[in-house]
């Protein structure tokens, strides 16, 4: 491993490509990885975290004229049965610990969609006394969504580039190979 | 029955291949008069028989990563319902800051990252040791 070892920073930077399966086995994986990608990105019921106006957009993505439940997006208003979570709206420091809390209850894998400029990086209220400078210093995040508030479709275009992400996924080819 | 008139008058357009293909990425199979081709292969419709605000549509050149953003800003207006005019029929418009357009890099090697990311840093000392080799074998 010596000669191809690499800054750890390069390993990051390079991790959108997906690596290429190269013996019969490794392709089997890569096929049934897709398969377990392909489930995924089909449900991906989200936590609803509505904090603020995103809220009122996040909301007008689920109704009918963007409808999220063609993308097997259906909002659960349990931590246990969700993917993954929808920080919308300001974060709080009295909010914190109880999106810590919902985001620790949630099952593996799960993600995070962090939508608005508020939840972003604090946004507005970036120099408020009381407001988290952006939900990623309590969770991590997958997709940032801009915008105060992001259209409604901003905020589909968000869930699909998610669901893009998710789609890249290899984990049980990084299994296999360790 | 006007569904099935639909997607009939769809697939006579298309050929049976083409539109299952379209059904298949898309989930529906419209029929209209095409509009235009933008350079990445994008394609636009337009039937004025649809409802209303269903009657603009784009069918996209790479049907397996469809994204919006590959839109060129010519037709974004007209498919956004922003101007009805069509970029053959707009006056050309092009300044000297004009620059190519590209689709969203997120998820490439082409996505932004900002200056202090650490494989930013890392490169650029990079750089800095091979323009000292050069300096040394001058």
């Amino acid at each position: 491993m010596a000669h191809n070892a690499q800054h750890l920073s390069k390993l990051l930077a390079s991790s959108f490509k997906q690596a290429p399966p190269n013996t019969l086995p490794e392709v089997v994986i890569s096929k049934i990885d897709g398969l377990v990608n392909w489930a995924r990105t089909g449900s991906l019921w989200p936590m609803t975290f509505g904090l603020a106006c995103c809220a009122v957009e996040m909301m007008q993505g689920y109704a009918a004229r963007y409808d999220m439940d063609r993308f097997g997006v259906i909002p659960r208003a349990s931590p246990r049965q969700s993917d993954c979570i929808i920080v919308a709206g300001t974060l709080t420091n009295k909010m914190a610990p109880a999106l810590r809390k919902v985001y620790d209850q949630m099952p593996n894998p799960r993600y995070v969609v962090s939508m608005g400029s508020c939840a972003n990086g604090g946004g507005y209220y970036h120099y408020s006394y009381s407001v988290v400078r952006g939900c990623d210093r309590i969770i991590p995040v997958d997709v940032y969504i801009p915008g105060c508030p992001p259209t409604a479709e901003a905020f589909v275009y968000g869930i699909l580039q998610l669901q893009k992400k998710i789609g890249r996924e290899q984990n049980l080819l990084t299994w296999w190979r360790k | 029955m006007t569904e099935i008139l639909r997607y009939c008058q769809g697939i006579m357009q298309r050929g049976i291949k083409e539109s299952i293909k379209t059904l298949y990425y898309t989930g529906e199979l419209k029929f209209g008069t095409l509009v235009g081709v933008d350079k990445v292969g994008n394609r636009y419709y337009e039937n004025r028989q649809e409802i209303y605000g269903r009657h603009r549509w784009v069918e996209y050149g790479d049907y397996k990563s469809n994204d919006p953003t590959t839109i060129p800003p010519e037709y974004h207006s007209w498919i956004h319902h922003v101007s009805d005019k069509l970029p053959s029929e707009m006056l050309p418009f092009s300044p000297t800051y004009k620059r190519p357009h590209i689709a969203n890099p997120t998820g490439t090697d082409g996505a932004y990252t900002p200056p202090n990311f650490l494989f930013n840093i890392e490169k650029s000392k990079e750089e800095l040791q091979k323009e000292e080799k050069n300096d040394n074998k001058q």
